[in-house]
């Protein structure tokens, strides 16, 4: 009978040990293997991408510990009398009469066309009278048009097209007519009266506010740059810092996206 | 043939003994390499924990630094937009000033230029008069010759005014226009 008992003793323990072995190894590894693994390959993988990120953002802290901010001040001021933040039309037309008058020309008319925005995909003229500031709320870049009719001499109308390219605010000559005010009979057509019609652009570009995540790429200026800079600076003003508005402020207090 | 004399229940259990000692023995292997991996994992799984905590660590660090530093940055990318801003539009720039120059230079003081019309696409129409056919043919030779400054140039109209008897004419020319860089 005892033999018989120690028997299925016997079996039973041959059974138990493996079952229990089993039963502890799948739960260890579906419980607390199989977690860890996977969260050691997520971490593993986190760090990987940290490490480019740490790279970068070293990189960009270096830069950034580089950068003088008077002097970049200095720069972005002589940058905004360039090309304003805002489609300041009636300034515009006010340097293009200085300037026509400092050639000597007559203005016989000037024409605010509207702004040609640049951010649709096509060129939209915005008709007269809308809103101004409307439109620079809706379009942070684009191209104020002024038509500008001229009377003077061939010379004249060549140094007002000169002028104009070496002008801060920017301006581009789009189209011109030139055409002699009489009719003309003499052999030297320079030192006739001309009547001039010129279509006239110039930019502006709103500053965004928004710089995105420390993540974000940045370089330094590049040597075109400051030599773009540099020419800029040399070209005529009739805007001071005082008439660009918000140009000496970084965004502070209420204001402050950051 | 060997023959096994032992009784057939001794048999058994020598034979059982035997399959639960391989099993036993199998069993705690598992155990064991059970153990040694969730070790061998876990100690993995404290280092790479603790990297990434560093890692983690530093990069608010260098994101406070950074924001620290905003003023600059923000500086920074106003100074590269704009400059894309201006660079694009200088390229983009018409130069008038000088076609209207070269154009008086090429025609002289023997062909005067009444009209100059151009427009935003780079098309010039010019309109004048000269003294003579030769003259005006010289002045269109010339133009043809400047390839750096115009091309397709077309005579529009050519024709002697008989109450001055000089000769009308108008060109239709366009400008080249400068690579952006």
């Amino acid at each position: 009978m005892n033999r018989l008992n120690n028997n299925s003793l016997n079996k039973y323990l041959i059974i138990i040990i493996p079952t229990v072995s089993i039963i502890v190894t799948t739960l260890v590894v579906f419980l607390v293997l199989m977690p860890w693994v996977k969260d050691v390959q997520t971490k593993q993988n986190e760090v990987e991408t940290n490490k480019q990120v740490i790279n970068q953002l070293i990189n960009k802290l270096n830069i950034l510990n580089l950068q003088d901010s008077d002097k970049s001040q200095d720069y972005l001021l002589d940058l905004e009398l360039a090309v304003p933040r805002y489609p300041l039309a009636p300034t515009l037309m006010g340097i293009i009469e200085q300037t026509v008058n400092e050639t000597g020309l007559v203005m016989s008319s000037i024409q605010y066309s509207g702004i040609i925005s640049q951010v649709s995909d096509a060129n939209t003229t915005v008709n007269e009278g809308q809103n101004i500031q409307q439109v620079s709320n809706t379009n942070n870049s684009g191209s104020i048009a002024i038509q500008i009719s001229v009377q003077g001499d061939y010379f004249k109308i060549v140094s007002l097209l000169k002028t104009l390219q070496v002008t801060r605010p920017l301006f581009d000559v789009t189209e011109l007519r030139v055409a002699n005010s009489q009719e003309n009979t003499s052999t030297d057509d320079t030192t006739i009266e001309k009547q001039a019609v010129f279509k006239i652009q110039s930019p502006f570009y709103a500053l965004s506010e928004d710089l995105g995540s420390e993540t974000n790429q940045i370089s330094e200026l590049s040597k075109e740059e400051l030599e773009l800079i540099n020419k800029i600076q040399i070209f005529k003003s009739y805007l001071s810092a005082n008439t660009t508005p918000g140009i000496n402020e970084f965004p502070m207090g209420k204001e402050n996206p950051f | 043939m060997a023959i096994n004399l032992l009784p057939q229940q001794l048999q058994i259990e020598k034979s059982q003994s035997n399959r639960k000692i391989i099993v036993n023995a199998i069993s705690f292997i598992i155990l064991v390499i059970l153990v040694v991996s969730v070790a061998v994992i876990f100690s993995y799984r404290v280092v790479v924990t603790r990297s990434y905590n560093e890692m983690s660590t530093q990069l608010t660090q260098l994101k406070k630094q950074i924001s620290d530093r905003k003023k600059e940055e923000w500086y920074l990318t106003q100074i590269h937009n704009k400059s894309n801003v201006i660079n694009t539009f200088i390229s983009s720039q018409s130069e008038y000033a000088g076609i209207l120059e070269e154009i008086k230079s090429i025609a002289g003081n023997t062909n005067n230029i009444d009209s100059v019309q151009a427009d935003i696409s780079n098309n010039v129409s010019l309109k004048g008069k000269s003294e003579s056919l030769l003259v005006f043919a010289d002045f269109l030779s010339r133009l043809n010759n400047n390839q750096t400054l115009f091309k397709n140039i077309r005579i529009s109209k050519l024709g002697l005014n008989s109450l001055n008897y000089f000769y009308d004419w108008g060109i239709n020319l366009e400008i080249v226009t400068k690579e952006i860089k």
